[in-house]
Parts: structure tokens; sequence; C-alpha cells
């Protein structure tokens, strides 16, 4: 038996290399992790391409608007001994924001929230702030003194209209978890794994990912943990690619590639991105 | 073993988060305890910024005591802040007039406050409708769903006309009529919350009338109380700003969270 898992997020939240790098840390297994390889599958393509280009220190999280894939990964629990073979979506961000901007959700991602018993959900803390407020702006320029402000609109009489296309990533997070709630599905409570990705960009702050999420993705804290009955939460921070590309690439290509990825979080050791998921999963069924 | 990939190209059509009409507003009341709450004032008020605002508020988790926990119509929240973001493009803040044509519409947002849910289900319609339907035909107001059913009801003066000698007398004598005609019709009914809410303050505060304004508000809300007395009305007395221009000293949303509180 196949489970649906949910690793979910908006464009360039950082899904793919996060796959990527999983699939490389599982294969490779050089460094110890909570969930290991427990065999291939009939088609391993997809991973093979994924890992080609995360090895490559290329950017992989340009999955195809199209792509409706699910890669399927076979593991073992460690502790137990217990396998699961686990299919997660290398799916176009653009499915995900879809079921915010339009109400329409693909199938095969709607029965997997159905069935989900938890989730992963990414977001990027290397983007631009994408719900700043005019008057904030206005006041920011003037503590610097400066007075050009503005998204590039030459007439500030001239009316935008609302284009739910542009609606901040946060926005779309909230509505999509609240979708896995709303009617015709029954509210039920399950895990949820908030995934920092470039936590690289943070990690110099010395901020906690629970603390970073707070400060910076107000609503979907204040949501997760105003909800008990619905979330239980966990944050971690990833960085899986390690650094930045190119400015990064020789430098990180001279490590062992398993070591270039970083996870902070509860009972995260230092580059194991299977403990999220094990969180999730829970205790592996026997199969 | 298994399939490698699972192909499917059909969607499913979902309901989506934007506005709720009367009808959609009724299942979710059904299914929900809510507290309707009705804006009730005239065109270019300010009722839809005070949404964006406290939607803004919300998701900034700039609110003390009220913690965001859902909102059944979360694009419509956005729709209303769009023209006061930098995605916009826009230079100046603004918002989006509600459309005269457009009917009643609602909006959802759930809170936390000292461990409790509260939902809240608030009107958003055209001013026209109140100041122009509703005064040249009182009996208009029995046919607005959102003051028969509400359990608040926000009655709104626009401080920008309190400011001017211009404009004060019309503002007043609209309030009251307003006023007037919803306790002739019934739809205020005896122990209804009634918010009377001074919008733009900063406008009010910033110009060299100000004394007059307030003063002019003061015997405003005097004069409501006195009018509703026979309802025992719980009724309460707001200043909000809800987008203060920068540069003021009020901050964003300034008494917005009181009105939350009422």
């Amino acid at each position: 038996m196949v489970s649906r898992q949910l690793i979910v997020g908006m464009p360039g939240s950082g899904k793919t290399t996060f796959i990527a790098a999983l699939r490389h840390l599982l294969n490779a297994n050089r460094v110890p992790t909570a969930l290991v390889f427990d065999g291939f599958t009939d088609s391993e393509r997809h991973l093979n391409r994924l890992e080609e280009r995360w090895l490559a220190c290329e950017e992989v999280d340009h999955t195809p608007a199209i792509s409706n894939a699910w890669p399927i990964l076979r593991l073992k629990d460690t502790a137990t001994g217990n396998t699961a073979s686990i299919a997660i979506p290398d799916i176009s961000g653009e499915a995900f924001r879809q079921i915010a901007v339009t109400g329409r959700c693909r199938r095969s991602i709607y029965e997997a929230m159905v069935e989900s018993s938890g989730l992963l959900l990414f977001t990027n803390a290397d983007r631009a702030t994408d719900n700043t407020m005019i008057v904030d702006e206005v006041r920011l320029a003037g503590e610097l003194g400066g007075d050009e402000i503005g998204g590039g609109a030459d007439d500030v009489g001239a009316p935008a209209s609302f284009d739910p296309e542009k609606m901040p990533e946060e926005t779309n997070l909230v509505e999509l978890l609240q979708v896995m709630n709303r009617r015709p599905l029954s509210p039920s409570q399950r895990l949820l794994a908030v995934m920092v990705s470039a936590w690289d960009v943070v990690q110099a702050t010395n901020v906690e990912p629970e603390e970073w999420v707070m400060m910076n993705r107000p609503m979907l804290w204040r949501y997760a943990t105003s909800n008990p009955d619905l979330w239980t939460l966990r944050v971690y921070g990833v960085s899986a690619q390690g650094g930045k590309f190119p400015a990064q690439r020789v430098e990180l290509q001279a490590l062992e590639p398993s070591l270039r990825i970083k996870m902070i979080g509860p009972e995260a050791t230092q580059h194991d991105l299977t403990v999220p998921i094990h969180w999730v999963l829970g205790a592996l069924p026997v199969v | 073993m298994g399939v490698p990939t699972v192909v499917e190209e059909d969607l499913v059509q979902l309901r989506g988060g934007g506005e709720a009409n009367t009808e959609e507003a009724d299942a979710f009341l059904r299914m929900r305890r809510a507290q309707v709450i009705a804006l009730v004032g005239g065109n270019d008020v300010g009722k839809t910024t005070l949404l964006a605002s406290l939607y803004e508020l919300a998701q900034r988790n700039l609110l003390r005591n009220y913690w965001f926990a859902g909102s059944e119509t979360l694009r419509a929240f956005e729709a209303r802040c769009f023209l006061s973001r930098s995605a916009s493009g826009r230079l100046e803040p603004d918002t989006e007039r509600t459309s005269r044509h457009s009917k009643l519409k609602l909006l959802h947002i759930r809170f936390i406050v000292d461990s409790a849910s509260v939902d809240l289900v608030l009107s958003d319609r055209a001013g026209e409708s109140y100041v122009t339907d509703m005064l040249d035909v009182p009996r208009t107001s029995l046919e607005m769903p959102e003051l028969s059913r509400s359990d608040c009801m926000s009655l709104l003066v626009d401080g920008k006309e309190l400011a001017t000698s211009d404009h004060r007398q019309l503002q007043i004598a609209r309030v009251r009529q307003l006023w007037m005609s919803l306790l002739q019709t019934g739809v205020v009914r005896e122990r209804l919350a009634v918010q009377v809410v001074l919008t733009k303050l900063d406008i009010l505060l910033g110009s060299s009338e100000k004394d007059a304004g307030l003063a002019a508000f003061s015997e405003l809300v005097k004069e409501i109380r006195a009018r509703g007395n026979s309802k025992m009305l719980d009724l309460t007395v707001h200043q909000i700003a809800s987008r203060p221009a920068p540069g003021g000293t009020l901050e964003f949303g300034t008494g917005l969270e009181g009105l939350l509180r009422t």
C-alpha cells in the first residue's frame, strides 16, 4: 500500500529542493537518519533527475506548472524496523496557489488532503515581503530620508483592480490549511510541520524557527496555534541545498553532499531531513 | 511495486474565500454561532476601509487581545486591502468603493479571545443604500437582512465631513435621520448593541475646526442616546482612524480593537 503524504507550498518555496536532497540523503546513507532507504520502486526516473540537479548544485525548485508527479519513496523506520511506501507530490506550487486564488484543486491533491494525517508546509525565508502596506512604505521612506516609494506606477490616481494572483503567500498558505477542514471535509486534527526553507539566510541571526515564523508569518502562526483542535504545530528551519547558487557552488561541491543539508527544529539532528516526515507519519505501519 | 506516478487531470472546485452572500451566511450561521455586525453609514464614511484595516491588524498580529483564528472570506479581505498595498503599484493607499449596484456582501473572521472562539460576520453594503434609498424610503431597512439579523449595529459618522463647516451639518442631519428611520422601522431592537463610531479621526484632529467637529459629534451622540432610550440599548461611542495618513500621531487602526471589545 502506498500512502500519499503532503508536501505543500507556493511557487519557489523549496519543496522540490527538499525532495531532491531527501532522495540523495536516503540513497547515500552517510549520516544517521530517522527513516532510511528500503528499496527502489519500479520507476526512479523523476527522483534521479532531481538528485542529479541537486548534486550539481543547480536550482531544482522550478517544477513545471503541468507536473503532477507523485514520486514514491520506500522507507524504513530505524527505531522500529517498520517499513512504508509514501508518495509525495512534486507538484508545481502553482497548483497549491490556485486553491486560494480560484478555489480549484487538483483531485489528487484533494484526495491526499482527505487522507492525510499531517503535512509539511513550506515557506521560503529568502523571499521578498509581499503584503507591504503603502503607509508603511511611505513611513519607512520618510525615516530613511528618501522620497521614492511605490511599485512603479506613474499616476497616483491610476486605479489598479484586485488580482487574486497577487495575494500574499501567507494568505494562500492559511487558505490551503483552512480548505482541509472546510465542508464537505470533516474537521480533524492533523500534524503540521512548517518548513522554513533557505534557513541558511536566517541562521546567522540565531533566531529559532518557531520565533521566526511568529515574527515573519504572523497570520500563519496565529491560525495554527489558535486552532489546537485542528493543528499540532512544529516548525523546522531547513537548508536543503546548503547555501546560495551560484555564489557558493564551489564551496558546496567540495563537501560530502549529505553534509550540505542543514536542519533545525524539534528532534532534528543536523542533516536529517526525515525527522519531520517521521513525525508527520507517526509510527510506520508494518507493510 | 506500486504505481510510480499518479497522473490525474481533473479538478475539484472548492468554495474559495470570496465574499459570502446572504444565503451562504445563513448556512454558516446555522452551523456556527457568530455575531453579526452591521456597518451602517453613508458612502465614503469608511466602512470598507474599516474592514480592510481590521484584517490588516489581524494578519500582522497587531491586535493585543484578539488572535486571528481563521476566515471563510480571506480572498474578500485581500480584495479590500489591495489598493492600500504596494502590490497594487499605487503611491497612495486607497479603498475600492463598494458599488451602489452590488448586493449585500458579508465577510467572516474568527478570533480567539481569552481562550474562547469568537466568530464575526460583518456586512459590507454600498453607502448609497443607507443614505439615499433608506432615507428616501425608510421601510427599505426592513429588506436589509444585516439590520434585522444584527447582534451589533455600528452607526458610522464621517469625521472628515465634520471637519469642515461646509459639510458638518449635512452629515449630522443625515446620521440623525438614519437613526430615526432605523428606530421607526423597528430594526433597532431592545438591548441591541449599538456603536456610534466617528471615523477618520486623524483628519478631524488635523483640521482647524476640530473642536467644532468634536462638539458636533458629542451632541449627536447625546441625541442618538436620547432617542434610543426607550429600547435600553447597549450603546457605546468610538473614535477610529482605520488608516491614518503617515506622519500623524495616530497609529494604523486606531480604535478598531475597541470596536471588537463591544
